[in-house]
């Protein structure tokens, strides 16, 4: 016949050295210490069915905290604020949470949040340098007198199909976040700019070109 | 006009089954009403939207994939909690049956949902059904999870069971740990067959080797899940910067060459009967309009290029991912011909100006004689038959894809140290 007390004792304090000088894992520790403190003092196993009160809720809380605090640490280090604010705003919350249930509620609504606001973040189709080249090319190539109609012609296309492009960018992200807006400011973004692979002054001079486009069409 | 049923039913299905799922477990509640209504909105959006952007965005302002999921975890939870406390109130051994059962039941209903997933996607595959033995690793999974419902089944309390997937670190295999080493090595592989550019492949080693060092780290021999996550994403950040300027400055040289070819070609007398011209309404026209333009063309690429890198035209060339696509055959062109783009027509390719009589006629002989093509063109798609099959099987990519013809040329191999321009 197994002796339950015991088997649970060993269970919790496995759990509890899993976490054990894991500087990540701090509140979990503490929350799963907590528990098997509880049990250790248990006579009968039928006292530990009241004796650890919330604990348990605590414990999930404890873990949310520790790996939003482990998500906010990455995130910072890669500079992602979008992804780090979501982070933040789960690891406040769950501070002031003492139910699994709401716990998990609030996890899923606030990564919804996270996951629009990351598709907000979007500075396509800056990012595609292809509309300002061809244009470019269509107005500057230097060509015989006879074909520089049909080249202006090509290059007032690609205006149109960059408007176009833009236009359909933020008719789709409105599907997303109702008003949104293409923001030239967010391309400096470190995480935005860093993928671009142009030096600062032709990225000035791209915004523009852009706007001016824009202005005019 | 609605959604696509096809694809209404690719984004809704999952949830119509956990519904139903539910239906069938004669589960009720509060959590079971607001599961039900959740659905039958994505259900109205999907008669209502017609577009599928709009569509994914309005599930997504309104919650309603997360909504879902929410309440269909309490549902579960609470019809759990239910079965355990309709059991005595005294910890027994009746009471530990219960509970430890009630595990391994999950269990064995996670190897039934596993192997059905696999079926129902074989029977997609159709005629390549065997490609999910390849690609879905759920032996690894499905054995790990054998092997806790057998510890679960040698008489051991429900806490010694519990605290036997601890020690093991089987707790952490459940996570899905398991799969990701191969999944990782896969796409390694792949990335080495495809060889587009060395960051693709240093990034999946670094997530392999991450992935080895966790593994290692673990008392358990398991990777914790969160960490391997956050490493692979972070791979993937460190990367993308340098993939994003190496295909720019690629398309910078690779753009030169085509145009390149295009102008001293368009010289040749025989070119209004090859291609591209001979496509063209007028091909003598079009021939002419590629000598008179694409000199302008060129410069004004050179300057865009000379802005974004501070290099001319033959500097691109100089930059390793020129070197790379000649070291991994990816270079279309063969080396002779290369060498006479770069070396004598750039100079002469001005606005305005026309090559010489001599320059022509040595194009012409690249032409004719079948020495403008590398050949060893078809060493990429090879190197990645050869990859696929070693996953697929002998002969499979071939049978499905069919390999590429011999190309007929002349010319002799790349020889890099010999290369000058």
């Amino acid at each position: 016949m197994p002796n339950y007390l015991e088997d649970y004792k060993t269970y919790y304090r496995l759990r509890m050295q899993r976490y054990e000088n894991n500087p990540d894992y701090k509140n979990s520790y503490e929350s799963e210490k907590a528990i098997y403190e509880a049990i250790a003092s248990c006579n009968v196993l039928e006292e530990f069915k009241n004796k650890p009160g919330n604990l348990n809720e605590k414990n999930a809380v404890a873990l949310i905290v520790d790996e939003y605090n482990i998500r906010l640490k990455h995130y910072n280090e890669i500079k992602e604020p979008i992804r780090a604010e979501g982070c933040i705003r789960i690891i406040e919350k769950a501070k002031t949470i003492d139910k699994v249930a709401e716990l998990i509620t609030m996890v899923g609504e606030e990564e919804n949040k996270t996951m629009l606001a990351i598709t907000a973040d979007s500075i396509s189709p800056f990012d595609d340098a292809g509309y300002l080249e061809r244009i470019e090319l269509g107005e500057k190539a230097e060509v015989p007198d006879k074909y520089k109609a049909s080249y202006l012609q090509y290059a007032n296309e690609e205006k149109q199909n960059l408007v176009n492009t833009y236009n359909n960018t933020e008719k789709n992200l409105n599907n997303w976040e109702p008003g949104w807006k293409f923001n030239f400011d967010r391309i400096w973004e470190e995480r935005h700019r860093r993928l671009l692979p142009f030096p600062d002054a032709t990225i000035q001079d791209n915004i523009l070109k852009i706007k001016n486009i824009r202005d005019a069409h | 006009m609605p959604i696509d049923a096809t694809m209404l039913d690719a984004m809704l299905g999952t949830f119509r089954t956990m519904m139903k799922d539910c239906q069938e477990k004669k589960l009720s509640g509060e959590d079971f009403d607001q599961m039900e209504a959740t659905l039958n909105r994505m259900e109205q959006l999907g008669q209502e939207i017609n577009d599928m952007g709009t569509f994914s965005g309005q599930l997504m302002q309104e919650g309603l994939f997360m909504k879902f999921s929410d309440h269909y975890g309490k549902l579960l939870a609470s019809a759990a909690r239910q079965q355990q406390s309709s059991t005595s109130n005294s910890y027994d051994e009746s009471t530990d049956k219960n509970l430890l059962n009630q595990t391994l039941q999950a269990y064995r209903d996670t190897i039934t949902r596993i192997k059905e997933n696999k079926e129902q996607t074989k029977k997609m595959l159709g005629a390549n059904a065997s490609d999910a033995d390849v690609l879905l690793k759920d032996k690894a999974i499905t054995d790990a999870i054998e092997h806790v419902i057998k510890v679960g089944e040698t008489g051991i309390s429900y806490p010694a069971f519990l605290s036997e997937m601890i020690k093991s670190g089987l707790d952490k295999a459940m996570e899905g740990s398991a799969l990701s080493r191969d999944a990782q090595v896969y796409l390694l592989d792949a990335a080495k067959a495809t060889a587009s550019n060395p960051y693709y492949i240093k990034k999946e080693e670094d997530k392999l080797n991450f992935f080895d060092a966790l593994v290692k780290a673990s008392p358990a021999g398991v990777p914790n899940n969160l960490q391997y996550t956050l490493g692979c994403d972070k791979s993937e950040w460190k990367y993308q910067p340098g993939i994003n300027k190496w295909n720019k400055i690629k398309e910078g040289w690779d753009k030169a060459i085509f145009w390149l070819d295009e102008w001293i070609t368009s010289y040749c007398s025989f070119a209004p009967q090859i291609k591209p011209w001979s496509d063209a309404e007028n091909p003598v026209e079009s021939t002419i309009e590629s000598q008179d333009c694409v000199p302008g063309k060129l410069r004004a690429w050179e300057k865009i290029n000379q802005r974004y890198f501070n290099q001319s035209l033959l500097e691109l060339f100089r930059h390793e991912s020129f070197a790379w696509d000649v070291k991994y055959h990816s270079m279309y062109w063969s080396q002779e011909y290369m060498e006479f783009l770069l070396k004598e027509v750039e100079l002469v390719c001005q606005p305005f100006h026309a090559p010489s009589a001599p320059l022509i006629e040595k194009a012409a002989y690249f032409h004719k004689e079948k020495r403008k093509v590398s050949p060893d063109i078809c060493e990429p798609l090879l190197r990645y038959a050869k990859y696929f099959d070693s996953y697929f099987g002998e002969g499979e990519f071939q049978k499905r894809f069919g390999l590429p013809e011999k190309v007929v040329t002349n010319a002799a191999a790349w020889e890099w140290d010999k290369f000058s321009f």
